[in-house]
């Protein structure tokens, strides 16, 4: 029997300047396996309930898992955890990128940042070695400037760097941390707490190669990628138009999400800002992440407009800061998301807050003097990419949006809350409740707000029995074959449960969705216990695994409860529960009755107090979270 | 040689004309859908094996359905 390793974690005292090695024992870390588990394990033992997100007091934690850095696709995703200045809830989020196999490279399982530092500071890590340095000279510059810098400074061109932008120095609640000047820890204002810290940015130079315990076996797994790739259109597909090659499909189905989320239907715009067109027009290459195959992630350039360093919009940014903003030139969509990597910024909640912005202007309760002479109307692009500078630089109306659209519609009222398309504050992702309602469920009920990367989607359970998609779910639970993606009834609460755990662990192993995920991505279920196996040698088993997943939700759920939130946080915009009024999609909606009954029987199906949808002790010890009682 | 028997199908709630004796697997590639698609005929759903034989009738009712994702 292998031992789990023990996790090695540098733990910085901002305050102080202190730093500290720790280890953490591997009977400890097999329950919280890294990534967001493990990160939300070492958060919670120092975090006191009641510290404010913004506050010094807050822990703000960057992990990976111990599969991390071996050479093979979908293993190089690094976690973020700390509570949302956002949502309030215990926060989360994880890039892509090589920076989360340097920092296995050089030792480090988890970086753990308390307190404050008096000056900006970034840290330095290099094997063993760990150092913070003064950053007051990179402090109000753009992310492409100080990663030049930086490289500079060090000299050296082969570091890997996570840093805030000016968005983040000026705390707006959806700064993100990005690294390579385009992959982001989008979510959750995990940017804002490292701005409250006056961490401006934190550097990994290049290590040794991880080895795998059983070589033939692990590389036998990774060369596989290549004929897998050859298998699979769908992830072949990934790789060629991005993220965004569905966004028109989406529109013709009538399920994108449009001006404000008043229409998913899209005809004007769809083909002008979906990925095949970004592949015909000004797509200049496919990027990718640590000896990733995939090569999904896009790099465009528009020559005097868009600079190719900030790399390319992924669907949900094309969505957010184009259908979202009623914007139809793919052009403007570019320079959008170029402007949010540069100032750090999540592209989701940043669009979503703007076409609130949107909706509340064409209503009258934003006026033009409010906009400070932006026409805020629906489809201006011009006006949104404004609105994008002054939130990250928080001038005029900038500096009520980057508080994001649920806290603005409570100053700018008149009824402007119903136009906060949010759940837990934080703003939806692009995929509609309507089509995929087992996916509304989870936004609903998700510990750290609306998310789309955190439960399979209702698609695949249409799919035939005998595709892949429905071959590798088996390996999870079976499910009822549907017609359609519409319904939400007690089979797919399960499916929402289950998959959610599915997911859940690979955010705490650090793997990519679109490549270790359940259902239609490169690698399943089964290779997944195959890469624990010959990765490191751990023979472990999908039931380990789903119990580790549900654990991080739990613990999540639990620090919740601690803060106070409940049931009834667990909602969703009333405009889902209205039917489309146009479009494919006219007349669907989500039924309001369906979801509550949903609601309810997910909480009792995850051992959740019905009342209170928090968990029972009984649940809590099950997963050995007994500490947490 | 005689021209090719034409037939009359409804594909994803449009009329469209194909050739007699087209299979599933034919009319996807002809309509440029991808193949890993759910289809349904007739309202009755087909397993993904017998799409390359599945010959489609006069008449017939198709939905083709793709599930949608990105990130």
């Amino acid at each position: 029997m292998v031992i789990f390793p023990e996790a090695k974690i540098l733990e910085i005292d901002l305050t102080s300047g202190t730093i500290n090695r720790k280890t953490l024992p591997g009977e400890i870390y097999r329950l919280y396996p890294g990534g967001s588990a493990l990160g939300l394990y070492l958060m919670m033992q120092d975090y006191i309930p009641g510290t404010e997100a913004l506050d010094r007091g807050n822990v703000l934690v960057f992990s990976v898992s111990p599969l991390t850095g071996l050479p093979i696709s979908g293993i190089s995703r690094m976690n973020v955890t700390a509570r949302s200045p956002l949502t309030g809830t215990a926060g989360d989020s994880q890039s892509g990128g090589f920076i989360a196999s340097y920092l296995k490279m050089n030792g480090w399982d988890a970086i753990v940042f308390k307190g404050k530092s008096q000056k900006p500071v970034y840290l330095v890590i290099d094997g063993n070695k760990a150092e913070l340095k003064d950053a007051s000279h990179l402090w109000g510059k753009v992310t492409g400037e100080v990663e030049s810098s930086l490289q500079d400074e060090l000299g050296d061109k082969n570091i890997e760097v996570a840093q805030i932008g000016p968005a983040g120095e000026n705390l707006v609640k959806y700064a993100c941390i990005i690294n390579k000047c385009s992959r982001a820890n989008g979510r959750n204002g995990m940017g804002a707490v490292m701005g409250s810290k006056n961490l401006k940015a934190m550097v990994v130079k290049k290590g040794r190669p991880m080895v795998a315990a059983d070589t033939e076996a692990f590389m036998a797994l990774a060369r596989s990628s290549r004929k897998r790739l050859e298998e699979n259109e769908g992830v072949a597909g990934l790789g060629l138009n991005g993220t965004d090659g569905d966004l028109e499909g989406f529109s013709d189905s009538g399920f994108l999400p449009t001006r404000n989320w008043k229409t998913g239907y899209f005809p004007e715009g769809a083909t002008n800002i979906t990925g095949t067109t970004m592949y015909e027009t000004v797509l200049k290459e496919r990027d990718t992440c640590y000896a990733c195959a995939v090569r999904c992630k896009r790099v465009v350039e528009i020559p005097g407009r868009v600079d190719p360093v900030y790399g390319g919009p992924e669907y949900e940014t094309c969505a957010a800061l184009g259908s979202y903003c009623g914007v139809t030139d793919l052009a403007e969509v570019c320079e959008a998301n170029m402007l949010c990597n540069m100032y750090g910024m999540d592209t989701i909640s940043c669009g979503a807050t703007i076409s609130f912005a949107m909706e509340c202007f064409e209503e009258g309760l934003l006026t033009s003097e409010q906009a400070e002479g932006l026409d805020l109307k629906f489809g201006n692009g011009a006006a949104v990419n404004a609105l994008v500078k002054k939130i990250a630089l928080r001038e005029g109306l900038g500096d009520l949006l980057a508080e994001g659209s649920a806290r603005a519609s409570e100053k700018i009222g008149g009824g402007s809350e119903k136009f906060s398309m949010s759940v837990k504050k934080q703003e939806m992702p692009a995929h509609m409740p309507q089509y995929k309602p087992a996916v509304g469920l989870v936004y609903a009920v998700n510990p750290f707000g609306a998310d789309h990367q955190s439960s399979e989607h209702d698609v695949f359970l249409v799919m035939p029995p005998d595709s892949r998609e429905r071959e590798r779910l088996s390996k999870l639970g079976i499910w009822k074959g549907y017609d359609n993606p519409y319904e939400l009834d007690a089979e797919k609460v399960r499916f929402a449960l289950d998959t959610q755990k599915y997911f859940s662990v690979l955010d705490s192993l650090s793997l990519c969705q679109f490549v270790w995920g359940p259902s239609w991505e490169l690698y399943g279920p089964d290779e997944l216990l195959e890469l624990c196996r010959a990765g490191l040698g751990w023979e472990t088993s999908l039931y380990e695994l789903m119990m580790a997943g549900e654990r991080r939700i739990n613990m999540m759920r639990q620090f919740n409860a601690r803060e106070g939130f409940t049931a009834a946080d667990d909602t969703l915009p009333a405009r889902l529960f209205e039917p489309f009024t146009d479009g494919p999609a006219k007349g669907i909606h989500v039924d309001r009755d369906a979801f509550e009954a949903g609601k309810k029987l997910y909480y009792e199906m995850a051992g959740w107090d019905p009342q209170t949808g928090n968990p029972t002790a009984a649940t809590l010890k099950k997963l050995s979270l007994d500490w947490l009682l | 040689m005689g021209e090719t028997k034409r037939i009359s199908i409804t594909l994803n709630h449009k009329p469209c004309e194909i050739d007699a004796g087209m299979t599933v697997s034919e009319l996807l590639s002809f309509k440029g859908f991808p193949k890993s698609v759910a289809v349904f005929v007739n309202k009755t759903p087909l397993l993904m094996k017998t799409y390359p034989t599945y010959e489609l009738k006069e008449a017939d009712t198709v939905i083709v359905f793709r599930p949608l994702g990105g990130g």
